[in-house]
């Protein structure tokens, strides 16, 4: 699992040590859920982000 | 009354929409203490009622909505008007230009309120904003509104105003309407602009109309629907009829009722208003459905991930400001500046498989029937609610049975149900734009019509 505190230090993000401290339970939950699914997607699967005509074909 | 009824007693002559829209603001002075309202605009209410009053003498009819008193939920913009998002950042923001819903309902000649409190930056489901106040629940005041449009909700629900817009990127339209005893649709994703309004999260915002009922919802709807070149996700699906009354739109229909997730850990009150739901529609002639859901705690997941990604990178550049973020959204916000990229894309990819796979329930059902939320309005203030004897947070139980549908960019209504205690929803869960079935299977569902 990935150590929070550590990452926002690493990646030098203003947030005190008390925050980071609350925010790790909650992270760690979402990883722990999140993770495992990507595992099922197949290499055809695209994501799910609208593409308009207009910014594809205007300059 | 309802938007059908002020509408008929207006072209009847035994009401003005003077006298609706002061009716309106003594309303709203006397339920200050609910803290519905961000901005009254008093001086523009009366000149748009008068205007409408004026136009209906003359045989100018906009249609259903003329002369109706209304409200915007405070993401809205409106040029020359305050339109805070509930933010300290924004409190004195004053748009150069309309949002398109505001446009849209100034052409159908409605005339505006205000602008209704929210949640900070609509990125929560409390609406205890920590720079405005706490909205109150009109039912109880010492518990919330649900969010985060909970101010249109209190509005609603206390009679200020008739209708009032919400937005919806977790359930933000449907858990207010179900706390506070309303009706609130979140239509399908493209059916309503969204241009003119402040962004949440760009893929999973969706704008939509609280009301009384089911049929107030459609009227407003079908004022508000339709492309809208300004919005990139704006759909060119022709824009149905979404206002008229259908008292048997259940008969012959099948509804889905989901044996997973949807009947689990679930307050017993909500249950069994639930349940007569289920034997109204029944009685009103739909065939009940037996169905398993792809599971919607995964999708849920995967809102998760894309909503604290997409709405951290929007307020980035605001983020050095933390003493003016509040505690709740400044905690959310920080989370999702520290996901992966990997993950916010594979989330993406993964929005993809789940629609597919919620795209075959249709071969099955005309709808789906789900309780809106598995609690009551809890009180101000609670981090936690108690549900089967164990602890759940606040926001999550609030949302876990709505948020997934902002993903699969499904039509979704919430109605209320009759139930002893606070208010409770139910939701109808339809097709792509199926608007139109669903108002009428909920509008059915809640007032069954025996042959």
């Amino acid at each position: 699992m990935t150590d929070w505190t550590a990452l926002i230090k690493a990646r030098g993000l203003d947030i005190p040590d008390e925050a980071a401290a609350n925010l790790t339970a909650a992270l760690t939950g979402l990883e722990r859920d999140f993770r495992p699914l990507p595992a099922r997607l197949p290499f055809t699967i695209e994501p799910a982000i609208t593409v308009s005509e207009g910014a594809v074909t205007s300059e | 009354m309802t938007i059908v009824e002020a509408a008929a007693e207006l072209r009847a002559r035994k009401v003005s929409s003077v006298e609706l829209t002061r009716e309106s603001l003594r309303t709203i002075h006397a339920n200050e203490h609910l803290n519905a309202f961000m901005t009254v605009t008093e001086d523009l209410a009366l000149e748009q009622a008068r205007r409408a009053d004026e136009e209906l003498a003359r045989g100018e009819d906009r249609g259903p909505l003329h002369g109706i008193p209304y409200a915007l939920k405070d993401v809205f913009s409106t040029k020359g008007i305050r339109t805070t998002c509930g933010s300290r950042i924004f409190a004195d923001h004053i748009p150069d230009h309309d949002s398109a819903v505001y446009e849209k309902l100034t052409q159908a000649g409605a005339v505006l309120m205000g602008k209704t409190g929210l949640q900070e930056f609509a990125y929560g489901i409390t609406c205890n904003n920590p720079h405005f106040g706490a909205i109150r629940n009109p039912r109880d005041p010492k518990r919330i509104p649900g969010g985060s449009s909970g101010g249109s909700a209190a509005a609603v629900a206390s009679g200020m105003v008739f209708f009032a817009m919400g937005s919806d990127t977790g359930g933000s339209i449907r858990i207010p309407a179900a706390f506070c005893g309303c009706a609130g649709i979140k239509p399908t994703t493209g059916r309503v602009s969204r241009y003119g309004v402040m962004p949440l999260d760009f893929s999973l915002d969706h704008m939509g109309p609280l009301a009384r009922t089911a049929q107030d919802t459609g009227i407003v709807l079908q004022a508000i629907a339709g492309f809208d070149s300004r919005d990139d996700t704006s759909s060119r699906q022709p824009v149905g009829d979404y206002g008229t009354h259908a008292p048997r739109a259940l008969k012959g229909k099948r509804v889905g009722v989901p044996e997973n997730f949807y009947n689990e850990r679930l307050l017993p009150g909500v249950a069994s208003a639930f349940q007569s739901a289920l034997r109204g529609a029944e009685s009103a002639g739909a065939r009940l459905a037996p169905i398993h859901v792809p599971d919607p705690a995964e999708i849920n997941v995967v809102s998760r991930v894309i909503l604290l990604s997409e709405a951290s990178a929007l307020m980035e550049p605001y983020l050095h400001r933390r003493g003016d973020f509040g505690a709740d959204v400044l905690a959310l916000l920080d989370q999702g500046r520290l996901l992966p990229a990997t993950d916010y894309v594979n989330a993406q990819r993964l929005r993809r498989l789940f629609q597919k796979d919620w795209a075959r329930l249709w071969n099955e059902v005309d709808c789906i029937f789900t309780p809106t939320a598995p609690i009551t309005a809890p009180e101000i203030g609670a981090v936690t609610v108690d549900i089967d004897g164990a602890p759940e947070d606040v926001r999550l139980a609030s949302t876990r049975y709505v948020r997934a549908i902002n993903v699969l960019g499904l039509p979704a209504i919430s109605v209320p149900l009759p139930s002893e205690g606070m208010p409770v929803g139910l939701q109808v869960i339809g097709k792509p734009f199926a608007e139109a079935e669903i108002i009428g299977f909920g509008a059915a569902a809640i007032s069954p019509q025996k042959d």
